[in-house]
């Protein structure tokens, strides 16, 4: 039910889940070197983890989904922590309610939050016409409906610009030093 | 790679394959370790842009954003400065300094009817004192006391004066009165200490006051405490 909701982007559930997760978050996080602007920006990259992980039909919980998103954020902060050499005062597993199999789908999905969060970070450097064009592409939109949008001559070179752009994106992915880290993990 | 390669990955992701064609793309995927990196970066991309996505973080960032600003003003904060100023203003209301015309209504007392007791034949009528109907037993003895200029008369009225908050005209009243070295003198001087106080005359109340403390009388003692609180 929840998952269902959560899919929908349902705004409810999203305070709901504020209300249940964010003051443990918080207490968390500022206990173990963060800010307040820390734990906020954890909810939230949390919660969007699990939004897209809940995008997968086959994706399923063995926990409440509060616990689950307490589990992601608690760990998605100590990957930031130990990538910024900052102290951890709590043991990660002191107080999350998670089975084996959910503890191991958080490892996932942060290992795949944090390939996302690299190539986001370089999509950003990109222009804003190849921003744009990756946009419209890759959500689907025809090379028809790309040409008329961003006013382009013809689809031959809107197939050209995205092209560009793509391998642009990529190569400036694979330069990154965190991807380099994440690739040899 | 072909840039038609690339839409088919695309079609693939965004789940707008038929059947057929997501069977022949999947047995192609499981052999082809180069479209299997693409598709990974395909997806990658995906990710990145969905707007689904997108629109759910601004949805997540909104409601951060609003409780951030409720914790401005938190409903917790908002009661404990409701709570402190309450207990701030009873402690004050406790512990203030009472005013001097505050103090005078505190021990303002209509002076008892020993006439109607003492004899049923008694000269004026104080039925309406003992109602505590002040207007209308003013009604009745001013005629009687402009005529007579009695001291008890004139007592009842200023006192009468003075219990419904007319504290000049019961002044008025006592200093027209000769009481020295009647049985009403420190009554009067009493009355008129009080009346003195609430038209704010301290020192001629004070100098009235210091006469009764001295005495042996009733108002002895009630004279002392009133001008210690003066003090």
């Amino acid at each position: 039910m929840e998952l269902e909701q959560l899919r929908k982007g349902d705004k409810k559930l999203i305070e709901t889940l504020y209300k249940e997760c964010f003051p443990g978050i918080s207490s968390w996080v500022m206990k173990n070197s963060g800010t307040q602007k820390e734990a906020e920006d954890v909810f939230q990259d949390a919660l969007v983890a699990v939004f897209k992980r809940s995008k997968d039909a086959s994706f399923e919980l063995n926990c409440k989904l509060s616990t689950f998103i307490f589990g992601v954020a608690k760990k998605t902060w100590l990957y930031r922590l130990r990538t910024r050499d900052r102290h951890v005062f709590t043991d990660f597993t002191q107080d999350v309610d998670v089975s084996d199999q959910d503890g191991l789908i958080i490892e996932q999905l942060i290992d795949e939050e944090e390939v996302d969060a690299v190539y986001k970070r370089n999509f950003r450097k990109l222009t804003t016409q190849c921003q744009q064009i990756l946009s419209l592409f890759f959500n689907g939109h025809a090379m028809k409906e790309i040409v008329t949008k961003m006013g382009l001559a013809n689809a031959g070179l809107a197939r050209k610009k995205k092209f560009n752009c793509k391998n642009e994106l990529v190569r400036l992915v694979k330069e990154d030093p965190l991807y380099i880290e994440l690739v040899e993990k | 790679m072909k840039m038609e390669e690339e839409e088919e990955i695309v079609r693939f992701i965004n789940g707008q394959m038929g059947e057929e064609e997501r069977r022949v793309f999947n047995a192609k995927l499981s052999t082809d370790a180069n479209l299997q990196e693409q598709v990974a970066q395909s997806r990658r991309i995906r990710n990145v842009v969905d707007q689904e996505t997108v629109a759910f973080e601004d949805t997540v960032r909104a409601v951060i954003e609003k409780n951030r600003r409720r914790k401005a003003v938190s409903p917790f904060w908002l009661a404990a400065c409701i709570v402190a100023m309450l207990l701030v203003g009873s402690l004050y209301y406790v512990l203030r300094p009472t005013s001097p015309v505050l103090l005078a209504e505190q021990y303002l007392e209509p002076y008892p009817d020993v006439l109607t007791s003492r004899s049923a034949e008694s000269s004026i009528d104080l039925t309406f004192y003992n109602k505590g109907d002040y207007r209308r037993t003013i009604a009745l003895l001013q005629p009687l006391f402009n005529a007579s200029k009695e001291p008890v008369t004139g007592l009842y009225l200023g006192v009468s004066y003075l219990m419904q908050g007319s504290a000049e005209e019961a002044l008025t009243i006592f200093q027209q009165v000769d009481t020295k070295g009647t049985v009403l003198e420190k009554d009067f001087l009493w009355y008129q200490s009080l009346a003195l106080i609430k038209l704010r005359q301290f020192d001629a109340a004070m100098e009235k006051l210091e006469i009764l403390k001295k005495d042996s009388t009733y108002y002895s003692k009630k004279a002392s405490n009133l001008l210690s609180k003066l003090d």
